[in-house]
């Protein structure tokens, strides 16, 4: 069972003299499908979940599920589930009881409601294990029985906020496989709140990406990283170049270069930023084609390593596996593919100066 | 030929044990004579004061410089039966359950009121809620005493209601203590599994609270059934309870035995409740894991 889940303009304010955690915010998740919701601690991200799960009443705004208002419903009526961070697991009873729960409040016999919850069991792989007690489980263990437990509710909405941050990494991929595998098997539209960029594009189909309570951006994983909206959109995606410059005749003039204005659209004169993900930006060697540029520090990345460039008073940063030797000082040629850039908060109007052009080799 | 048996211990050592001369792995003999010696001592100076109480309740005759009783027998038990001990014993009872059926969920909320929300002026309310504890009793009786005269409010009534504001401190500090550590988050998950805000306490709050609310009661009954000032200024002798028949009985000469037998019986029920909810606690929680 799966929905469609609208939140429509939603505002709440907890602090009469700060600013609303959630400010008139909204979205549209298609039935069946999985959005991230990301952001940086304290954007309001899990303030929106409580929103839509009933935990918390909107100041104003509505949530509508399957086409159906459902702001003043309580929580428990609204076919929801939940998983947080922690596992939340009952500790006076046992597993399968703990995942039995659901059906248990819904007046289902218990015996009926254990032999219903072992299949949820062995659907995250944890069969046997029913008889422990919550006390019994490792962290990850814990996460698994949360999630079936949230599953047997048979929810049309799962919600999911930052499940699986505190686990370690082999056990949180392990957890992303298992979603992805229990994502094939039922069919709840999923919210997922995170703060881990990665996290998010590894299992949503689109990201909503909120700051200081606003929807900053909504769109696909790669137009997210790719074609970010604004220069805040870019930084939140963890992106590192931003490139000032003024925009004349359908080109935009950097230090770097002069580039056509991404999208086809000359549009009018004025000035704008161009921003690139530092994964696109090569680096080449002396000699090549692309502008030249001193490299002014190398960043070790595990198996990647971050080189900044500068030419002139312009940086650049990019993303170069570790293996590939730059050094402190070394004189480079850096190449942007202009397939890869995007405009953004671009400002019509009389041309600024030109800044001192960099020529292309 | 000779045998060597080896103990558990010395056949299957602890792998720390395996390595001498680590501070884990030194012998501690001595501080397990003296872990022993100690709770013994603890217990004969909890134990020690009831054993003459039980010789005494026991005894017909027991005169200096005899060890035990020269004369076993009932007559301090027939003694305290003659001056009323079962009436009061069940009077004893009802005020000990009553202040506790209505002191611990009042203190339950207040508790949670003040630990879990955000509730106004939470600093002011436990300086109130505490303020009992620190004004002396026989003020607070004989004060009171001449309001509810005024009023006309019934004994049992006014008894009851000084005893529950004098045992809400301690309802209050057991459930408070309690909430500091409880997570709502368990009944926002409640919930939103789709339990009702009934089944939401019945199901997720209570049990959780389980065995802060056993000790808080059993301290509020410990109020009600032990008190003696405010039963006797308040109560204003309608009202004999065990405390009661103790004190007057233990004013008298002679009344050894039978102050004996009636303090025995004012042992005898908070431990059976205390047994009790220990076994109703344990047995709750086995039968729902």
């Amino acid at each position: 069972m799966s929905a469609t889940v609208i939140v429509d303009a939603i505002t709440k304010t907890f602090s009469r003299v700060g600013p609303p955690a959630v400010d008139h915010l909204s979205l549209q998740i298609a039935g069946g499908h999985c959005i991230a919701v990301l952001g940086p601690s304290g954007s309001g991200k899990s303030t929106l979940l409580r929103l839509v799960c009933g935990l918390e009443q909107p100041d104003s705004g509505r949530v509508s599920v399957a086409g159906q208002d459902i702001t003043g419903v309580d929580p428990e009526k609204r076919g929801m589930a939940m998983v947080s961070q922690r596992p939340l697991l009952f500790p006076h009873l046992s597993v399968i009881d703990n995942v039995a729960f659901a059906a248990v409040v819904r007046g289902v016999r218990r015996r009926a409601a254990r032999a219903d919850a072992t299949q949820f069991l062995n659907m995250v792989q944890l069969d046997g294990l029913g008889g422990r007690s919550s006390h019994e489980l490792s962290g990850g263990q814990a996460q698994r029985v949360a999630l079936a437990r949230a599953l047997a509710a048979r929810p049309a909405v799962l919600l999911l906020d930052e499940p699986f941050s505190a686990l370690d990494l082999e056990l949180r991929q392990e957890m992303h496989q298992l979603l992805r595998d229990i994502r094939n098997l039922v069919n709840s539209t999923v919210i997922l709140v995170t703060h881990d960029r990665d996290e998010a594009a590894s299992l949503a189909d689109t990201i909503a990406l909120v700051n200081a309570g606003r929807l900053v951006q909504h769109g696909t994983v790669q137009d997210l990283y790719r074609r970010p909206i604004s220069v805040e959109a870019s930084r939140l995606m963890g992106g590192k170049n931003e490139i000032p410059g003024t925009i004349a005749a359908g080109t935009h003039y950097s230090a770097w270069g002069a580039f056509p204005v991404p999208g086809g659209t000359p549009g009018a004169d004025g000035s704008g930023i161009l921003v690139v993900r530092q994964e696109s930006v090569e680096i080449l060697t002396a000699g090549t084609a692309g502008t030249e540029a001193i490299v002014s520090a190398v960043q070790p990345l595990g198996a990647r390593q971050l080189v900044t460039v500068q030419a002139g008073e312009a940086t650049l940063h990019a993303e170069t596996t570790a293996f590939r030797a730059v050094a402190l000082g070394d004189r480079v040629r850096v190449r942007i593919p202009a397939g890869e850039l995007a405009l953004v908060d671009r400002v019509a109007g009389p041309l600024a100066a030109r800044q001192p052009l960099v020529q292309n080799a | 030929m000779a045998m060597t048996v080896f103990s558990r211990a010395e056949r299957d050592p602890h792998p720390l044990q395996r390595r001498p001369g680590t501070g884990l792995s030194r012998p501690r003999g001595l501080g397990r004579v003296g872990r022993v010696g100690l709770s013994l001592g603890l217990a004969c100076w909890f134990l020690l004061p009831l054993a003459p109480l039980v010789l005494w309740a026991l005894a017909d005759r027991w005169s200096f410089p005899n060890v035990l009783p020269t004369r076993w027998g009932s007559t301090g038990l027939t003694a305290a039966l003659a001056q009323g001990a079962a009436p009061a014993f069940l009077t004893s009872l009802g005020l000990g359950l009553v202040v506790t059926l209505i002191a611990t969920p009042l203190g339950t909320m207040a508790a949670r009121a003040v630990a879990v929300y955000r509730v106004r002026g939470a600093g002011w309310l436990t300086v109130l809620l505490f303020a009992p504890i620190a004004l002396p009793a026989f003020a607070v009786a004989t004060g009171l005493n001449v309001i509810l005269l005024r009023l006309h409010t019934p004994s049992v009534v006014g008894v009851v209601g000084i005893l529950v504001v004098y045992a809400l401190p301690y309802t209050t500090f057991v459930m408070r203590a309690a909430y500091g550590t409880y997570d709502t988050g368990f009944e926002d998950e409640a919930r939103l599994l789709g339990a009702s805000r009934r089944q939401v306490v019945t199901r997720v709050h209570l049990p959780l609270i389980a065995p802060a609310l056993a000790r808080a009661a059993f301290l509020g009954f410990l109020v009600g059934w032990s008190d003696y000032l405010v039963t006797l200024l308040i109560g204003g002798g309608q009202l004999v309870t065990v405390p009661i028949l103790v004190a007057s009985s233990a004013a008298g000469t002679g009344n050894t035995a039978v102050t004996a037998v009636l303090s025995v019986a004012a042992i005898v029920p908070p431990l059976v409740f205390l047994a009790v909810l220990e076994r109703t606690g344990r047995h709750r929680t086995r039968e729902e894991t």
